[in-house]
């Protein structure tokens, strides 16, 4: 199975830091979509499909929380595991989060291992669900 | 007077130096450094929520070339001034969000602005190099400033 990934930070840096480690983790990937901010993410998803979503928090024209709040509102995008990643360090706003509907949280600065076992834990239970 | 934060800035800017670009830093006094700044970068991320105040850094360059090229893989003889420019913004963002845990702990809601970056990195570094609660650090050699400004009911958030 190869994996399309899709990755929401506004910076282009943090976008090409996350593919580094995606691609460092071993996993089959396939593409690794980017996205500068939640609007861009909507409009990628409009016209292709991906097996997790790796999204930051503070971002502008749309951020983190309103998109997964639309994901989750989509009968079809609700299916696609979001793990946020983010500097966001406070557990009030994580659990906020969890209790939007995020299957993962990663903290920046993060490793190719965090990485690895978040992508496995999710889709395990994706398949699952 | 200000909460002192040094010694938790002492802790996590080597952390994640090391950890987010592979850099080496360590702390150092203030007769160690430069009087001056020929080239580099200020960049500050404002703090809202629980507290206010605000994460300011100024950096030589060839460190935010060396920051950008561990960060992307690039050559850092072929990082462009924006990425490195860029990339200290990344640093200061991640800092500030590490740094906001440590102070305060993990309850804090705290909403961090976009990284941007100052004019005038020599006045920057002035400013900054005058300033009591200013940590320096030496990151491969290369002169590096924090400064974390908290609003004081950071005491009631924490």
């Amino acid at each position: 199975m190869s994996l399309r990934i899709l990755i929401v930070d506004d910076s282009p840096i943090i976008r090409a830091v996350i593919e580094k480690n995606i691609r460092m983790s071993e996993l089959a990937v396939d593409q690794c979509i980017h996205a500068g901010n939640g609007q861009e993410a909507l409009d990628q998803l409009g016209g292709e499909w991906v097996d997790v979503a790796f999204v930051d928090i503070n971002m502008p024209v749309m951020n983190g929380v309103e998109l997964i709040t639309r994901m989750k509102a989509d009968d079809l995008l609700k299916t696609i595991p979001v793990v946020v990643a983010s500097t966001e360090g406070s557990q009030t706003r994580i659990d906020q989060l969890r209790e939007l509907g995020i299957a993962g949280y990663l903290r920046k600065p993060f490793t190719p291992e965090q990485f690895k076992e978040q992508i496995t834990q999710v889709l395990e239970l994706n398949d699952a669900a | 007077m200000p909460h002192d934060h040094t010694e938790i800035i002492q802790e996590v800017v080597p952390e994640v130096l090391e950890q987010l670009a592979f850099v080496f830093a360590d702390p150092a006094e203030a007769d160690e450094l430069p009087g001056g700044l020929e080239q580099g970068f200020a960049v500050r991320v404002k703090i809202n929520g629980a507290a206010t105040g605000s994460l300011t850094v100024v950096s030589g360059r060839d460190i935010c070339a060396e920051l950008a090229a561990n960060l992307t893989g690039d050559d850092p003889e072929d990082v462009e001034p924006e990425s490195a420019e860029m990339a200290l913004m990344e640093l200061a963002n991640v800092l500030c969000g590490q740094l906001l845990t440590r102070v305060a702990g993990v309850e804090p809601v705290f909403d961090l602005e976009a990284p941007t970056a100052l004019d005038s990195p020599p006045e920057q570094w002035q400013a900054l190099h005058d300033n009591e609660w200013t940590v320096a650090f030496l990151a491969d050699d290369c002169p590096f400033l924090v400064l974390l400004e908290l609003s004081a009911d950071l005491a009631q958030a924490a």
